[in-house]
């Protein structure tokens, strides 16, 4: 919401609170004032109404009471009543009667429509002022039994006859003896009853005021229902408060709907109650013109404190504004922009802080400017530095992949040249061998025969490290597990003995040797695996030759071993400083080429355990 | 601040009324917990006559919803021809109410009908003997030496014979007519007393703007009960409930019907098309005081009526035994009703 639009609503709310207060109290008073009159009022005229009520039936009363007293209707009536006299002097009688005392106290400012004798022993009209009633008999009505015994005034009911609402007014005629001679019954014209209801006291045009019985029909006529008495109901709280026997004023809707103010009273003597009640709306009508004139001031205010506000707003935002601008032309950078100042009050300093933020703002981004382009320099020198380094860096880097590429394809030359060398060897190897073969079938003694081809199979287990070696994808470690493998495989091939099946078990780890290292292993095994498949299985089926080759003490030494289960070196032959040949190889092997021990177990078999250090 | 007056007041009178409505709200579950069955009881009533606003008070209960308030299902047969007798159709549980006259039920009762009234509708009798104005037939006196169209026994003929007795008349030189119910006649001079209604010929004479003499039997000391409430006493012994549902609903009913005589008129048209609605809400707005003469609430009986009653058939050797007032009419439903539901 901008600030102009909330400036106003304060302004209004400001400004409404005392017209609101004001009217509030002024109507609340007026109110309570009016009601609190008009309530006394009504009441009033409740009071007014049940003493004229009262006043005409007492009078009523009164008149039938006196005229029961005179002696001429004493006389008459007791004459006409009379049922054992003659008809002429009834006649008589009943004339004077009707014309010199009823008839005279019908009509006129009299409240009396009719006046009846009846014969006190069967309720009879002996003689009515209304004609049509005579000869009628009366004897279940109140007004008659009641009447007998003294002056009784009937409650309002509807007559059959008249139809019409009527009141009874009932007193005996008495003889001086006291004797009852007749009842004399007056009805009472109840229309005045009905008139008297209506009378207004002219200070009010919806002010009514009617009687309602027992069963809550009207008994006299109401303003606004024609023909209301003894057809209408009305069940208002009014009536019911009123009927359940209490005095009071209220408000509440009234028979038509409409809310009104009413005050009640029971008559508990007549049995009716009586009402006068007044619109509302008329009741309150002075109120409405005073709350016109409180919604007229309010609007007359609001609208003039609508136009100061939007005034006065219009001024102080125009201020604003140059203030907000100042701020957004000095906050986006156009620093020369100053900020008009008209007064030297709040917005004025506000707007000097600003001109003066923008002047303080403009000095420092000179320095600041300085300072960066020193900043600037400095760093573009460093910068430049940096890269020279950079370059010579590069040049370095490319140079060593340069060395390192050569290096690569020298190695890779050497190792290619390595496996031609290793596979010229055992070309040369194998050449070596078929010539000693050639050499071998020249000869006929099986013992230059055996002692040539074991120098073969000795040369062949050298040849068949070369050929490992070259085959294998990395010349620096060789697959010893094959390569023993084969090796047993070439001998088992040559010397396996006819009857006997014999089992070659490996447990070579990755000890890492020297070629020179190996060639020796290769030989040891050679002579050792060669003695065995000659001589150790010669009286056997089952034989076992095992080779384990395992580090020791870490990874500083190892441990060659071959062994059999065969018969055994004979008793008294010293396996280590043997003349045998092949063990003379093996201990020469052991000790020389690869610097060990060499040990021979005879347990259940063979055991030949060399124990040398690794170099590699 | 209009609103806010407004409210304080109705905030007092609301505090005020909450004693009442809380009484209000004891008798009324104390009456819910009795009268709402799940499924409406049924309940016959056999109708005096046939279907007119006689009876208005029965249909607006009955189409306004009053009797279905009272979970009751109620179904009105009207008497389709005079042979009928309403007590002996009520006696015999062919039907579970009556309406019928005051004569009728102290006779029926004499021959041993067990039925009590337990309120009465029309407290007037209606029955009027109607003479042309110019006839110079204005009291049971001037009666001698005229015709009168035939009397009912039982109904008109009691009235008539008790009203002549009173008055001492002789009734020898009176001769009865037969000329049927056609109102025509007696308006052309046929007959000099008709015996009518004050609810039905009265207002045709009215109507057709015709001068008429009214001589009220009550005038000359007859005082007799019309539309009369009755049921069997084992109805009331044992269901006496369902007696004070009916007679509740139907006072609801004739309530409205006093009030709003012109909508409560045409309701006999429901049951009875052919009737003229106009003619209806006259008889209905000229009912309204022999329902409601001003004195005592609507239905409610007196001891010297039913005295006069009896006095007058016995008079008439129309009754042979003694017939024990105390079972002839109770007041006793009413008295529930109005101590209770003043409405």
């Amino acid at each position: 919401m901008k600030l102009a639009t909330r400036m106003t609503i304060i302004f209004i709310v400001i400004s409404l609170i005392p017209v609101i207060s004001v009217g509030y109290i002024g109507y609340h008073n007026g109110r309570r004032s009016i009601q609190k009159n008009t309530i006394n009022r009504l009441s009033s005229i409740n009071i007014l109404k049940e003493a004229e009520f009262n006043r005409w039936i007492q009078s009523n009363r009164l008149y039938i009471r006196a005229l029961a007293q005179r002696p001429l209707v004493k006389r008459f009536s007791n004459v006409i009543c009379d049922e054992g006299l003659q008809a002429p002097d009834q006649s008589s009688a009943y004339t004077k009667l009707m014309n010199d005392h009823l008839l005279p106290g019908i009509g006129g400012s009299k409240g009396f429509i009719d006046f009846s004798i009846l014969r006190p022993t069967d309720g009879l009209i002996v003689l009515s002022t209304r004609e049509q009633l005579e000869q009628k008999f009366r004897e279940n009505r109140e007004f008659f039994k009641e009447g007998k015994k003294d002056t009784y005034v009937d409650n309002v009911y509807y007559s059959l006859n008249l139809e019409a609402m009527v009141m009874y007014i009932s007193t005996p005629i008495l003889d001086s003896r006291g004797e009852l001679i007749a009842v004399l019954a007056g009805h009472v014209d109840w229309h005045e009853m009905s008139k008297i209801m209506l009378q207004s006291s002219g200070i009010s045009a919806s002010e009514e005021s009617y009687l309602v019985n027992p069963f809550n029909y009207f008994v006299t006529q109401s303003r606004f229902i024609p023909d209301s008495p003894m057809t209408k109901t009305l069940y208002t709280n009014g009536v019911e408060t009123c009927l359940a026997g209490d005095n009071g004023v209220d408000l509440y809707d009234d028979y038509r709907g409409k809310p009104v103010l009413g005050a009640y009273r029971w008559m508990d003597q007549w049995n009716l109650c009586l009402l006068t009640e007044e619109d509302q709306a008329e009741a309150f009508q002075t109120l409405v013109s005073f709350r016109n004139a409180v919604l007229g001031v309010g609007a007359t205010v609001i609208v003039m404190v609508m136009a100061l506000s939007f005034l006065l707003a219009r001024w102080f935002m125009q201020r604003i504004n140059r203030l907000v601008e100042g701020a957004h032309q000095i906050g986006g950078g156009n620093l020369g922009y100053r900020v008009r100042i008209d007064h030297r009050d709040e917005l004025g300093l506000l707007g000097e802080a600003l001109n003066t933020l923008a002047r303080e703002r403009t000095e420092a981004e000179a320095i600041i400017n300085q300072s960066r382009d020193e900043l600037e320099l400095r760093v573009n020198n460093r910068t430049v530095e940096l890269a020279d380094a950079n370059r010579l860096l590069m040049d370095q880097i490319e140079e060593r992949i340069q060395t390192e590429n050569k290096l690569q394809q020298s190695l890779t030359e050497k190792e290619v040249l390595l496996r031609e060398i290793h596979h010229r060897v055992k070309n040369n190897l194998q050449m070596v061998q078929s010539l000693i073969n050639l050499q071998a079938n020249k000869l006929g003694d099986p013992d230059y025969i055996s002692a040539l081809n074991d120098s073969n199979n000795r040369i062949k287990s050298m040849a068949l490290i070369h050929e490992t070696l070259y085959r294998s994808k990395d010349m620096a470690r060789m697959n010893l597990e094959g390569y023993f493998q084969d090796l047993t495989r070439h001998l088992h091939k040559i010397y396996k003995p006819p009857i006997c099946r014999i089992e070659t078990n490996f447990d070579i780890s990755p000890v890492k040797m020297d070629i020179d290292a190996i060639i020796a292993c290769g030989l040891v095994v050679n002579e050792l695996a060669t003695n065995a498949f000659k001589y150790a299985f010669t009286e056997m089926t089952h034989g076992m030759i095992q080779i384990v080759l395992k580090h020791r003490d870490g990874h500083r030494m190892a441990e060659l071993i071959v062994s059999d289960n065969g018969v055994g070196i004979p008793e008294g032959i010293d396996a280590v400083n043997s003349d045998t040949l092949g063990l003379k190889i093996v201990a020469m092997l052991a000790e020389d080429q690869l610097n060990g021990t060499l040990e021979v177990l005879r347990d259940d078999g063979t055991v030949f355990k060399i124990c040398f250090p690794i170099t590699a | 601040m209009f609103l806010y007056l407004q409210g304080v007041f109705k905030r007092r009178m609301a505090i005020a009324s909450i004693p009442f409505m809380l009484l209000a709200l004891a008798i009324f579950a104390g009456c819910e917990s009795k009268v709402a069955p799940t499924t409406p009881d049924p309940v016959r009533v056999q109708l005096v006559w046939k279907h007119q606003s006689q009876f208005a008070g029965f249909y607006v209960a009955d189409q306004r919803g009053e009797y279905q308030k009272e979970g009751l299902k109620v179904e009105l047969t009207p008497r389709s021809e005079p042979g009928i007798d309403v007590f002996e159709k009520v006696s015999q549980g062919e039907a579970d109410f009556g309406v019928g006259h005051g004569v009728g039920l102290i006779t029926s009762r004499d021959k041993g009908l067990p039925i009590t009234a337990f309120a009465c509708i029309y407290r007037h009798y209606a029955l009027v003997f109607i003479t042309l104005k110019n006839s110079r037939i204005e009291k049971p006196e001037d009666f001698p030496g005229h015709t009168i169209r035939t009397l009912t026994p039982g109904g008109s003929a009691v009235a008539f014979n008790a009203m002549m007795t009173k008055m001492g008349l002789d009734t020898k030189s009176i001769q009865q007519v037969d000329i049927g119910y056609d109102f025509q006649r007696f308006l052309a001079g046929e007959v000099d007393i008709w015996p009518g209604y004050v609810t039905d010929e009265v207002l045709k004479a009215r109507r057709k703007g015709v001068a008429v003499n009214r001589i009220l039997p009550s005038d000359y000391g007859v005082h007799l009960y019309g539309d009369t409430l009755f049921t069997t006493e084992a109805i009331i012994q044992n269901k006496p409930d369902l007696v004070l549902r009916f007679l509740r609903a139907s006072l609801r009913g004739w309530q409205w019907a006093i009030e709003n005589a012109d909508k409560a008129g045409p309701m006999a048209l429901a049951y009875a098309p052919e009737l003229d609605a106009q003619h209806e809400i006259d008889v209905m707005a000229a009912s309204i005081p022999l329902i409601h003469p001003g004195k005592e609430p609507i239905g409610w009986m007196r001891s010297e009526v039913w005295t006069s009653t009896l006095q007058i058939l016995k008079e008439q050797n129309i009754i042979k035994g003694p017939v024990d007032l105390d079972k002839v009419y109770t007041n006793s439903f009413l008295e529930k009703i109005y101590t209770k539901d003043q409405k």
